[in-house]
């Protein structure tokens, strides 16, 4: 099994505090970025990013690979530039989704849900071989929240991506809010979903808040983590120790400060769940 | 690969739904059908939703100019009949412009597939590559012969605009800070320089002379060649005093000294 570094407890950098990081460099062990959004050839993005290489281990996640896509049209030159930026910064981590994004001739730029079969298993090896050969270092692989299972489901999504890190050597990033809102939209149990990695330890951990919508609970990352999802996490810590864990917000972002104490609550959930391992085993 | 052609036809169908609500393929998935139409508008909106928000972040002025809500059907429209070509948002737009000069509900305001590609050339800017400027000391060291040679060119994050309407009058009468009033009269050329220093794009408005120095150094004349068509434009142009300007405002570089 490939194992990857453990960073602690980070927050998903975001341009609206590019500022405050530069000034305060507050106390988070490590940052998240998407890879897109330093795609450029230069500018402000990675200006900034290069001045906080320093302080911080780096991960790169990306939204537009479109691993599971239908077609390779966008893939192989969405790969070259993300190697590129991977062999500029060398971060700690490199992370994508198991979703689809692109059919022939057109983009979604979403993080689409994957029919969960055999066959879509056979392609997302396949891609996630492609990338890693490119990048020449393994990827983690994120379970995404969705509205909608397909009926042609034969897998549950934490048994494909355990398959696919036995085939890929992948890692696997566990996002503990996505396996909540699933449990709330198609009835899965998380902690069973939990069970299905048939003891693969995730390389990361996200965390993040959702929206109680009247037709689905949608994975905004506009809140604080729920309580539902804490729980969860301190449960995940149990079974796997300590995970690089990581807080995400994108919607109506806060202050840089209720993102660092998100990532603090994180660091004495996972305390708390690591003592009490120690009890019970004694 | 295996043969994947059942799943390659769920993501069309998938596909298909995203851009037209009556293809919406609720019986694709598990669990009631209404329930399923209306999840999966949740998709079709955040197609639209990123389709606006991108296009906005690369032409603000324009969707101040058309009012929120004609942009939002703006975006629709260009977004169902364009669409996005990469997985870098950031590349969504590059062909508003020409979408614009043939979509009929902008055909009493011909200025705006200008403004469009004004916008779209400073979003462009805001991600060129970094460049060191070339400094007076480093030209002085170079020599006489550098002027005359192919190595100096106008720096990365630099370029030249040009449009038959007062587009850069309207750009900058809708800054947060507005830079002078409405144009007076759109129907006036302008010739602009697009310019990034350190991550702020601005444009400045060039003069005939300025801008055929500067048209010829884009176009890969020497510098000398290019001081020389600014002269020619208007003898009253000092090619000292609009080198040493250059020089001052960083939009010089020497090839090769790319980081």
């Amino acid at each position: 099994m490939t194992t990857f570094p453990s960073l602690g407890f980070g927050v998903g950098l975001r341009a609206p505090h590019y500022r405050d990081f530069l000034q305060e460099r507050p106390a988070v062990d490590w940052i998240e970025v998407h890879s897109e959004n330093y795609f450029g050839d230069g500018g402000r993005d990675l200006q900034v990013l290069e001045r906080l290489r320093a302080d911080y281990p780096l991960s790169f996640h990306g939204v537009g690979l479109g691993l599971g896509s239908a077609t390779d049209e966008f893939f192989h030159a969405h790969l070259t530039r993300l190697t590129a930026l991977v062999e500029r910064f060398a971060p700690a981590l490199v992370s994508e989704h198991l979703c689809w994004a692109a059919v022939p001739g057109r983009h979604f730029n979403d993080l689409l849900p994957l029919p969960l079969t055999h066959g879509a298993l056979t392609r997302m090896i396949d891609r996630v071989n492609q990338a890693q050969d490119v990048l020449r270092r393994p990827i983690l692989v994120e379970n995404v929240s969705t509205h909608l299972r397909f009926r042609a489901d034969t897998l549950a999504e934490t048994e494909f991506l355990a398959h696919l890190a036995r085939s890929t050597g992948c890692g696997i990033l566990l996002d503990v809010n996505n396996l909540y809102v699933n449990e709330c939209n198609h009835s899965e149990d998380a902690r069973l979903a939990m069970d299905a990695l048939f003891g693969i330890v995730p390389g990361e951990i996200h965390l993040a808040g959702h929206l109680v919508t009247p037709d689905s609970v949608v994975d905004h990352h506009g809140d604080r983590v729920a309580p539902a999802v804490w729980s969860l996490y301190e449960d995940a810590v149990r079974r796997f120790g300590p995970v690089s864990t990581l807080i995400e917000w994108d919607t109506d972002l806060p202050a840089l400060t209720v993102l660092v104490d998100e990532a603090q609550r994180a660091r004495q959930v996972a305390q708390q769940a690591l003592v009490a391992e120690v009890v019970c085993h004694d | 690969m295996t043969d994947l052609v059942r799943e390659d036809a769920l993501l069309d169908l998938f596909g298909n739904g995203l851009l037209d609500p009556r293809l919406t393929p609720a019986d694709l998935f598990q669990g009631d059908g209404d329930r399923n139409a209306r999840r999966f508008a949740l998709y079709r909106g955040n197609l639209t939703a990123n389709w606006e928000r991108s296009l906005a972040n690369a032409h603000p002025v324009l969707q101040q100019m058309v009012g929120d809500e004609f942009f939002t059907g703006l975006a629709r429209d260009y977004g169902r009949q364009v669409g996005s070509a990469s997985g870098d948002l950031n590349e969504f737009g590059g062909a508003l412009a020409d979408f614009l000069t043939n979509f009929p509900p902008i055909a009493p305001y011909p200025y705006l597939p200008d403004l469009a590609r004004l916008e779209w050339a400073v979003h462009r800017a805001y991600y060129a590559a970094e460049e060191a400027p070339l400094s007076a000391e480093v030209l002085a060291h170079l020599g006489a012969a550098a002027l005359e040679g192919d190595r100096i060119r106008l720096r990365s994050g630099h370029s030249l605009f040009r449009a038959p309407w007062a587009v850069d009058t309207l750009w900058h009468a809708h800054q947060t800070d507005p830079i002078g009033p409405l144009p007076a009269d759109l129907a006036a050329p302008c010739r602009v320089l697009v310019a990034r220093s350190t991550w702020r794009v601005t444009i400045r408005s060039l003069g005939v002379a300025e801008w055929a120095a500067l048209a010829s150094l884009a176009g890969a004349q020497p510098l000398a060649a290019a001081l020389e068509a600014g002269f020619d434009a208007d003898p009253e142009f000092d090619p000292g005093a609009a080198l040493q300007a250059w020089l001052g405002a960083g939009l010089l570089s020497l090839t090769d000294s790319r980081t």
